[in-house]
């Protein structure tokens, strides 16, 4: 086990996610007991993993491809413990930086400096940490003319960068991204790639999520398929995106 | 099947002790005090549910170590945060208002100058000390517990954009409402002292050194509050309702409880079903130590202690086996 997590930096083992879908949504305990009584309390199944088992070693760089509803923001969601799988289970090994969505844990009536320490904390950083690395964050986010300002006021794209600048302030072991490249302008992106690339050089072990095959290939090594919940394929980026482009 | 072994010993233990407590203590204590049957059934009901409810907790920790572990080590990662989201909430509860956090100290003032007017002079409820300071401490107490549990309950709902998108653990949330009501308090508690001053100099009142002892209500009242704030934060994911039951419970348990009136009004039953009321307790205790200047008993802080720990047990309980679903309902 201790030799393992040298150079494995996640395990998912026979992960499976089940809803429970009701078919109407029970908001009140009369509805509840009365849909009980009348044997009406039925709940569909939707399955959203079924039995994903796969290991991503240290500096690893995982694209993972699938449709729109094949599971693979629940998968990540897994991975990062915001869910716990019906079955099996996912182990990471080192610290994890999420990106699942930029800017979780903002409030939108605080100002910009404000939230800089409050999202800060929300991904357990320390307080001194923050405020060394305030200026860094203001100058990578493009934000210093804005410093005091309730981030309400603030456009998408702001938000976005304010929210990655924070997220990606340490180097993780384990970065998992999800389709959060698509905000920005183009010359945001080409800055959260170049900063991507470089934790990569660092030896990140990197799941990304996208939609962008042609940004799946550019950066990844290997890539998973996923189609409605089941492992399609996972192989080498070039045999798994042909496959994968073809099947369409 | 090894936990039904524990758990089967834990009901046996507690049924001893509430053998215990329900049939010999009360001998002793009756010495001193010439009470009546109440007070046997009153410790037999306390010594049989707080001995299950710590067992229970317990036994749940030793078979689930990890996740006891992962809420124990959590708290120190997420200690700034904790303090980030009640400086947020101090900074917007005020945010545009003029007078701002002066709001807390006025608002029991005027609260208490009303009821004053009220209860001392048309409905004349006599109380030592006068009917305002005894209003104020009960004001504060039941003000800390329902606005704690209360704004607790919608905690892990209305975090449902948090916790769908980052790892956090979730009792965060009501803890840092619990943490926030409890600084409200604080503020609130200087309305007392300007009263009390005044009082103080009216001789009207003598301060005296059990006000010291003022941090230990708060502790057994906050975590007892602490508890409830678990239970309901929980149970609110799956029942949507229990907003709007709970604000009918909280006025009733503003009335059972002894804040516009002194307990010696209430005829002997209404007394003994009283002992049940956790907040009769506590509003006495606070009381005791803020008015009258006496230091409660060990008794006493074993009632007020045991209370605590019970409710805390049992939140921490239901509180560990929802958390998990809490994403896929909200």
């Amino acid at each position: 086990m201790e030799e393992n997590q040298n150079n494995i930096a996640v395990t998912v083992e026979g992960v499976s996610m089940r809803f429970n879908m009701p078919k109407e949504k029970l908001d009140s305990i009369k509805e509840f007991f009365v849909k009980l009584l009348k044997k009406q309390l039925r709940f569909e199944e939707f399955t959203a993993l079924e039995n994903i088992s796969f290991t991503v070693k240290r500096g690893e760089v995982v694209g993972i491809v699938g449709l729109n509803g094949s599971g693979k923001s629940t998968l990540l969601k897994i991975i990062s413990g915001i869910l716990r799988p019906t079955e099996g289970h996912a182990v990471t090994y080192g610290t994890l930086s999420p990106l699942i969505e930029l800017g979780a844990g903002f409030d939108f009536d605080l100002t910009t400096r404000e939230n800089i320490y409050l999202n800060g904390s929300v991904l357990g950083f320390d307080r001194a940490f923050i405020r060394e690395k305030y200026d860094e964050i203001l100058d990578f986010a493009e934000l210093r003319a804005f410093e005091n300002v309730a981030i309400k006021n603030f456009s998408s794209g702001m938000i976005a960068r304010l929210g990655f600048a924070i997220a990606t302030l340490v180097k993780p072991d384990i970065l998992i991204v999800d389709e959060i490249l698509a905000v920005g302008d183009f010359l945001f992106q080409q800055k959260c790639e170049a900063r991507i690339a470089e934790m990569m050089a660092g030896g990140t072990t990197v799941l990304i999520v996208s939609h962008a095959m042609e940004q799946i290939e550019r950066l990844c090594s290997r890539v998973i398929w996923l189609e409605k919940g089941h492992l399609r394929g996972d192989g080498p980026t070039a045999v798994i995106c042909e496959e994968y482009k073809n099947a369409r | 099947m090894k936990k039904k072994l524990f758990y089967a010993l834990a009901v046996v233990l507690s049924l001893l002790s509430a053998l215990a407590f329900g049939v010999l203590i009360p001998n002793r204590a009756a010495l001193t005090n010439p009470a009546s049957w109440d007070i046997h059934i009153f410790h037999g009901v306390l010594g049989l549910i707080v001995p299950l409810g710590i067992f229970a907790f317990l036994i749940e920790t030793l078979f689930d170590r990890e996740a006891f572990k992962k809420d124990v080590g959590s708290i120190r990662r997420y200690r700034y945060l904790l303090l980030d989201l009640v400086s947020r909430d101090v900074k917007t509860k005020y945010r545009r208002s003029v007078l701002g956090l002066l709001w807390s100290i006025l608002n029991p003032l005027l609260m208490m100058l009303v009821l004053t007017a009220v209860f001392s002079n048309i409905i004349r409820v006599q109380v030592e000390g006068g009917f305002a300071l005894f209003y104020l401490t009960g004001y504060l107490m039941f003000t800390f517990i329902s606005e704690a549990t209360s704004v607790s309950m919608m905690s892990i709902a209305y975090a449902a954009p948090l916790i769908k998108k980052v790892y956090l653990p979730k009792y965060i949330f009501p803890l840092e409402k619990c943490i926030f009501s409890l600084v409200n308090m604080l503020f609130s508690l200087i309305a007392f002292v300007i009263v009390f001053v005044v009082f103080a100099a009216m001789g009207k009142i003598t301060p005296s050194f059990a006000m010291l002892l003022f941090p230990l209500p708060m502790i057994y009242v906050f975590l007892f509050a602490f508890g409830i704030s678990l239970i309901l934060s929980a149970a609110y994911i799956f029942f949507r309702d229990l907003a709007h039951i709970y604000s009918v419970i909280l006025t009733v348990w503003m009335y059972a409880s002894p804040i516009i009136y002194p307990v010696d009004i209430l005829p002997a039953w209404l007394a003994s079903v009283m002992r049940f009321n956790p907040l009769y307790h506590y509003i006495t205790y606070f009381r005791d130590v803020m008015i009258y200047g006496r230091v409660p008993s060990l008794y006493e802080n074993l009632i007020c202690i045991l209370f605590s720990v019970l409710f805390l047990a049992l939140g921490i309980l239901c509180f560990r086996k929802a958390q998990d679903k809490f994403v896929l309902y909200i």
